[in-house]
């Protein structure tokens, strides 16, 4: 069962970062509607593995939903 | 205290020594069921406090009526605003107890925009936004046709593939066939021209 190709999950290193190939400096709290798939249904931040993001972008991307949470643009818990 | 104020004279050394000046980024939250007068109250208000600190305004973005994630002090909508602005960096504090005491804002935050940061409006954003998922939409179903195609021509590959096989590996059961036909049709010839046969 473990061999089944349908059941197994993708390689998490075969993952790209979504905003490194958009070249992206910084990660703007403002523009929320792109943060917010990056987070779960309870308002939590995603982890790393799931999302394939790269360590640089995580870092910004957490003050960005801090922020964006601060101003009720995102929620901190559903 | 030290170590705060040793890090800007580093940088102010090193690039603009003649003026202090930095840009900033402040927006501010504001309950949006509100007449007029309050609204223009607030926001003369916000931008009384940034002239007594000396800021010049660069950029304004009103955002406008905007749901919230969760209520504040009550309220489920509020309004956005967004400006940029060049403090002397000495005058943030003041701004932001100012800003803690006013009334009438919910929330506001005053940051210093990240390096490379590229002051866009809301509305342009928008618009660039929906011009950049219309490509990707393109892009995407533009690769669908050709995975598509691919499996068409593939299949088609295949199928011809496994004619030809059938062919090589068994000739002889296409020549018999033929005769076979020619049989039937002679028999079902035999069939008809009987005529003891009565339908």
């Amino acid at each position: 069962m473990a061999n089944n190709p349908q059941q197994r999950r993708s390689d998490p290193r075969l993952k790209k970062c979504p905003f490194c190939e958009g070249n992206a400096k910084y990660i703007d709290y403002k523009d929320y509607p792109t943060i917010k798939p990056f987070t779960d249904y309870f308002g939590s931040i995603r982890q790393r593995y799931y999302t394939g993001i790269c360590l640089k972008h995580q870092k910004m991307l957490r003050t960005a939903v801090q922020r964006a949470r601060f101003m009720g643009m995102l929620a901190y818990r559903k | 205290m030290t170590l705060l104020r040793s890090k800007p004279a580093a940088d102010t050394d090193l690039d603009d020594q003649e003026s202090d000046i930095r840009l900033y980024e402040c927006s501010i939250l504001y309950p949006f069921p509100l007449n007029q007068k309050e609204e223009k109250e607030i926001i003369d208000g916000v931008e009384e406090i940034f002239k007594e600190a000396g800021a010049r305004e660069v950029e304004k973005d009103l955002w406008g009526r905007r749901g919230l994630a969760y209520p504040i002090k009550g309220h489920n909508e509020g309004s956005f605003v967004i400006y940029h602005l060049e403090i002397d960096p000495s005058k943030i504090k003041g701004i932001n107890e100012a800003l803690n005491i006013m009334h009438g804002v919910l929330r506001h935050l005053l940051l210093k925009p990240p390096a490379g940061y590229q002051i866009t409006k809301l509305s342009d954003g928008y618009k660039k936004w929906l011009d950049e998922r219309e490509t990707v939409e393109e892009r995407r179903e533009s690769e669908k046709e050709a995975k598509l195609e691919r499996h068409v021509m593939d299949k088609a590959k295949r199928h011809a593939k496994r004619v030809e096989d059938k062919k090589k590996e068994n000739p002889s059961t296409e020549k018999e066939v033929p005769i076979e036909k020619d049989k039937l049709a002679e028999e079902l010839e035999k069939l008809i021209s009987d005529d003891e046969l009565n339908l």
